[in-house]
């Protein structure tokens, strides 16, 4: 792996220390993870046991938290569901981390893509904003969202588990059809792959039912129970939604929700998880609150913020 | 030279007693789904923002004269339309509506996703809590007077002060919906802005401030309600400066064109006998 002057372990080990990767190391690892990920399928195979972790959305002290209660990489196998980036204050540590896992220990770990990590969402919801601040230009910023697009969209645990960040889109009904999906792109705004990272279950009405917002789709038990059919599932698990207690069982228990951003922006209370899912394919799920750490490394964005507020 | 006279308090937990007023807060996580369902149902509202601080509240009592001003999250719900107002879509709508166009399922129950609150806080007395519209005379009367903003921007000691969040939600991640109250109690005056903050990206901007002003040694307070709105296209140039900008609602919120503006009284001497 190690053909060039990159030390992973050296990497892995000053991020765990909270501090970040110089310019061109990022440089170094999103174009060796490019080059990674342009072989692995939109639907990756992988195998039991592995733990499933859900949106940590930048709060790198949870992350590493989240590595203390699963166990190690690559001791224990990890599949992130995605939405790395945003809301949270390290961004920038929390990717950074997660690309070097994934090169070091690339049979061990497996990355799918969020809804957030685009372009258009990460200019606004914080990622560019932490890469500027950190790095003093868009740069590093742009590395990674390249690299986003090289992202996995879904995995499938042992023939049996169907894992993805948002669910089920209306164009996409069979696996196949989102095997040879183009994702080498942005993230669209509709369509399949835009649907599979953004679309939400729907506990009381059936079909797909269309948002009142006017773009977006949420999902019904008649739809999953109808996919998991056709496609010869037993299960599904998803992100991309908070869930008070870390984690929401659905349908009959054959759809989870994962949540592992607990006090979700440093002020929800919200309780996160990760699930283990054994050999037996039974799942578990480790629950946790927030760390010590995550609180007391929020960075003084404002410096005025110790001075009184006078607001008007 | 402006001075301050010092006055009588006492620190309690989250809040302070102050002249003959106890102003307090309360500060919890989100509510828990089965506690949302609850709320969902004695609301009659078909969803509640993704983030709600049911428990959260600020007070501010004058036992003597049976005056409680209360923002809280339950009231502010209760204001909200029970459908959703079909002029505003987010910002994709129009491109996804076309990709879609054959698509046959239902929409989803109406509700009011940008949850626009028209809340300007709570008052209680005699027994009674009056809403944001109930305006009963002896208590409530217009007025032209406005808030002293020279005073309110004296670094006069702030004695007291907390941030609460009410609710919020991300819109799927096309915007944000927020509803917070601030508050700083000086020695001379308590200071309160309640912020409704909407941005539905590359669609529209709405804030709706209540800040509520009393000067101690006063019979009356006041309070003054501004809204704000504009489309996108205002203040998109700015973030085309600087995307960050878009997340920093108190410079958006600068930048915003005046609606209205609406001062009234809150009198003191309502319970005054004769």
């Amino acid at each position: 792996m190690n053909t060039s002057s990159l030390n992973l372990d050296y990497c892995i080990e000053k991020l765990q220390r909270g501090e970040i990767l110089p310019e061109n190391t990022i440089k170094e690892i999103t174009d060796k993870m490019k080059e990674l990920l342009i072989g692995e399928s939109n639907v990756q195979e992988i195998r039991s046991p592995v733990t499933v972790v859900g949106d940590v959305h930048g709060q790198f002290y949870d992350v590493l938290e989240i590595f203390k209660i699963g166990g190690q990489c690559p001791n224990t196998n990890y599949l992130f569901l995605g939405d790395y980036v945003d809301r949270g204050y390290h961004s920038v540590e929390t990717i950074s981390l997660l690309t070097c896992l994934k090169l070091r220990y690339p049979s061990r770990i497996t990355l799918l893509r969020g809804n957030h990590e685009s372009r258009q969402i990460t200019q606004v919801y914080g990622f560019y904003g932490e890469c500027m601040r950190k790095y003093g230009n868009p740069t590093v910023w742009k590395y990674f969202t390249e690299m986003f697009d090289y992202l996995s969209v879904a995995a499938i645990i042992d023939d049996a588990i169907y894992c993805v960040h948002g669910g089920l889109s209306p164009s996409a009904p069979a696996i196949d059809q989102i095997k040879v999906l183009d994702r080498f792109q942005e993230v669209p705004n509709e369509g399949a792959l835009s649907d599979i990272l953004w679309s939400d279950p729907d506990p009381e009405r059936d079909g797909f039912v269309e948002s009142q917002r006017g773009a977006g789709y949420s999902y019904g038990k008649d739809v999953v129970m109808r996919f998991l059919h056709t496609n010869k599932m037993q299960h599904i698990i998803r992100a991309h939604q908070l869930c008070m207690d870390g984690y929401q069982t659905l349908f009959d228990n054959r759809l989870s929700t994962v949540w592992s951003a607990p006090n979700y922006c440093y002020r929800c209370g919200n309780m996160a998880s990760i699930v283990e899912v054994n050999e037996k394919l039974e799942r578990y799920f480790n629950t946790y609150a927030a760390a010590p750490d995550s609180l007391s490394n929020k960075p003084n964005l404002d410096t005025n913020k110790e001075l009184p507020d006078y607001f008007l | 030279m402006a001075t301050t006279t010092p006055r009588e308090h006492k620190l309690i937990q989250n809040g302070i007693e102050i002249a003959d007023w106890v102003i307090h807060t309360s500060k919890n996580p989100i509510l828990r789904s089965t506690e949302k369902e609850t709320w969902e149902q004695e609301l009659q509202l078909n969803e509640l923002p993704e983030m709600v601080y049911g428990n959260n509240f600020v007070r501010l009592s004058n036992e003597k004269r049976d005056i409680t001003i209360v923002f809280n999250c339950m009231d502010a719900l209760k204001l909200l339309d029970k459908t959703a107002d079909q002029s505003i879509k987010v910002s994709s709508a129009k491109k996804w509506e076309e990709i879609n166009k054959n698509f046959e399922g239902q929409i989803e129950k109406s509700f009011d996703w940008t949850f626009s609150s028209p809340y300007t806080g709570s008052i209680l007395s005699r027994g009674h809590c009056y809403n944001s519209f109930e305006k009963p005379s002896g208590l409530i009367e217009n007025t032209t007077e406005k808030i002293d903003i020279e005073k309110l921007k004296r670094p006069d000691p702030i004695l007291f002060f907390d941030d609460v969040l009410l609710y919020e939600d991300e819109l799927a991640d096309n915007g944000e919906s927020m509803l917070s109250v601030k508050i700083r109690v000086m020695h001379e005056s308590v200071f309160l802005l309640a912020r409704f903050f909407l941005r539905v990206d590359d669609v529209i901007v709405r804030c709706l401030d209540t800040r509520i002003y009393h000067e101690f040694n006063k019979d009356y307070l006041l309070k003054e309600v501004t809204f704000k709105e504009t489309n996108f296209d205002v203040i998109k140039p700015y973030f085309e400066k600087d995307p960050t900008l878009l997340t920093d609602s108190n410079f958006i919120v600068s930048k915003l064109p005046t609606r209205s503006i609406v001062t009234e009284k809150i009198l003191l001497t309502f319970n005054d006998q004769k």
